[in-house]
């Protein structure tokens, strides 16, 4: 069925849904404006008031004068004022009655696990497509982490940090539909602190609900080593948590995890790629050409220890057309001492049709598409038109260009010709 | 039936917003006219609620009144319109929170999202097309009301996948992620 019978179908379906006849709109706007011109000077946009708009303002003002009273005389009201921009729930007290159900796991603690086995770890990219949207990262790996891996579902997506050596943890949660308000999830209020990261309003939490061993209910233990930040931006609600004080992670203190959140970034590309290189430590090379659609975006280093086998350097170029800037080529190099530390030099799926293609003297592989989860999880290899990736390996190096974009603005042969320009 | 046209600028459309600009609010009259229908449905087809939906468009006029200002009319009316129409009904989905989960669909139901995506015979009878359309709105329900605005701004205001990537401000590659996992959705629907 082809785009213009669906569209045709979808216009008949709401046409006997809401008749275009029966949709008349003018007068509703019309009074909005009239009634929004009053307050509008020239140049100014309107405060412009619908009938609607002003029903509920009007509903909002007087519920906002009953809280107010109900507030400035009630302890109930003062608790609730307090309430407005929370973003962690409040917990009645510093005992959690547990769930039946919860009881017995907890004093079963140690016995055979019958939750869910942990979502596979992917890339940030990989996670980002599940998710569908572009994740806030670290710009740098925060000493004595190494990277674990990112986990995603169509709400959202978790970036994990390990400690070196083990013993501790650094989440950061990203979700376009809210936070975890679970009951494990809540904290006292005297346990929650308000705090900036840079100008946003977010929420800190230091300890967490302990179940001690024959207790049935859980103790707020202020001394346990979770730390939880919370926050809103760009419309994503951002939750970071450090689990763990292992030596090598105890300067991560409440001020440090403020430090980090601020520097979250959609643009991880910030580094000059002489700086990429100083802190790679090998000679990075760079095209001599590149297709005119395409332009510099900036490099990134991601060290070796924490977040990949080897010091890689990436060097990432975006497209320079209006609406697909975040699309376009990365340009990724990563020594090879051992093949199978080379973490650009992997299979792709059996559905895959790798082209061998001559890169000056030396041999590479072109292949369209990429691997993608299932709805079940499984990883399948798709011909997806819009990846198209080159690889191929000299003097000890690796290197791999990763075009995502129209197919048409970029093709094999620019690939080729960028990878033969590499000095 | 109402087209949208969003490949170039509507001169109807360019009049009635150079005089909008100059102060004339009665300009608006002949944009609503035009737009109207087209808004209120698709507004529809993501908060599945007419009386939200009346609402979200109504605001969406008022607003091209409060940011025509911003308006560059050099470009088409039509698709900064919607990207208006689109955001705010996501907003209000966002409170409605209102998603249906695929088990909630019934067998037929799952039949017909088929029979929309696939090649198949058209329905023989008025009474058998007419319960398409049913089922076919049902489905497209119970996506999540991210994809329900792709599978709005894609199938039924006819824009380009470009198009749907600078209106959402996501990368192409989520839009066909998105469209593909709408796609695959309702394919699974077979299933249950």
């Amino acid at each position: 069925m082809d785009q213009k019978n669906i569209q045709s179908i979808l216009q008949d379906a709401l046409e006997e849904e809401i008749p275009s006849s029966r949709i008349h709109l003018w007068h509703a706007v019309k009074a909005s404006l009239v009634a929004g011109r009053k307050t509008t000077q020239p140049g100014e946009p309107m405060n412009t008031t619908n009938p609607r708009r002003m029903w509920r303002v009007a509903f909002a003002g007087m519920t906002a004068l009953t809280l107010l009273i109900i507030t400035l005389t009630t302890p109930q009201g003062r608790a609730f004022a307090q309430s407005v921009l929370q973003f962690f729930k409040r917990a009645d007290s510093n005992v959690l009655i547990l769930p039946t159900e919860q009881i017995a796991s907890a004093e079963d603690a140690g016995s055979i696990s019958t939750a869910e086995p942990p979502a596979p770890f992917m890339s940030v990219p990989e996670a980002e497509k599940i998710a569908g949207f572009d994740a806030k990262e670290l710009p740098s790996l925060p000493q004595g982490f190494k990277f674990a891996g990112a986990m995603a579902d169509k709400n959202g997506m978790s970036i994990q940090y390990e400690a070196q050596g083990g013993g501790g943890h650094l989440l950061i949660n990203e979700s376009t539909t809210g936070f975890m308000q679970s009951e494990w999830d809540q904290a006292p209020a005297e346990a929650i602190s308000q705090v900036k990261v840079g100008e946003l309003d977010a929420e800190l939490v230091q300890g967490a609900y302990v179940v001690y061993p024959g207790e049935t209910v859980g103790r707020w233990n202020p001394d346990a080593a979770i730390l939880r930040l919370r926050w809103i931006s760009d419309g994503l609600w951002i939750e970071m948590a450090k689990f763990g004080d292992v030596e090598r992670i105890e300067y991560l203190d409440q001020n440090v995890l403020l430090e980090l959140a601020a520097s979250l970034t959609n643009a991880p590309f910030t580094l000059a790629v002489k700086e990429a290189e100083s802190l790679a430590g090998f000679e990075v090379l760079e095209p001599t050409w590149i297709p005119d659609v395409l332009s510099f975006r900036g490099a990134a280093f991601e060290s070796a220890l924490w977040q990949r086998k080897q010091n890689t350097v990436r060097i990432s170029y975006s497209l320079n057309i209006p609406g697909l800037e975040s699309n376009g080529i990365v340009l990724t190099q990563q020594p090879v001492r051992l093949i199978e530390d080379c973490e650009i030099c992997d299979l792709v799926g059996a559905g895959a049709e790798v082209e061998n293609v001559r890169i000056g003297e030396t041999n590479g592989e072109y292949v369209v598409g990429v691997w993608a989860a299932d709805e079940a999880g499984n990883w399948i290899w798709q011909n997806e038109p819009y990846l198209q990736t080159l690889r191929w390996r000299a003097k000890g190096m690796a290197f791999e260009i990763l075009y995502m974009g129209p197919p048409e603005e970029v093709k094999k042969a620019d690939l080729v010709a960028m990878a033969e320009s590499l000095k | 039936m109402q087209r949208v046209l969003f490949k170039g600028p509507c001169m109807e459309d360019q009049i009635a917003i150079s005089r909008l600009k100059q102060g004339d609010w009665n300009s608006l009259e002949p944009l609503v006219n035009r737009y109207q229908a087209r808004a209120v449905q698709a507004a529809y087809l993501i908060l599945y609620d007419r009386s939200l939906a009346e609402d979200v468009a109504q605001t969406a006029f008022v607003k091209v009144v409060e940011y025509i200002h911003q308006y560059d009319e050099r470009r088409p009316f039509a698709p900064w319109f919607f990207r208006i129409v689109i955001n705010d009904a996501l907003k209000a989905a966002q409170k409605q929170k209102r998603n249906l989960s695929l088990q909630e669909l019934d067998e037929s139901a799952a039949h017909l999202a088929q029979w929309l995506l696939d090649p198949a015979p058209p329905p023989e009878s008025a009474l058998e097309e007419k319960q398409a359309r049913q089922h076919i709105l049902q489905a497209i329900q119970s996506l999540p009301p991210e994809q329900r605005a792709v599978i709005v701004m894609r199938y039924y205001l006819d824009m380009s996948e470009a198009e749907l990537s600078t209106k959402m401000e996501r990368p192409l590659s989520s839009i066909k992620w998105w469209l593909r996992d709408a796609r695959k959705r309702l394919r699974s629907l077979m299933d249950t």
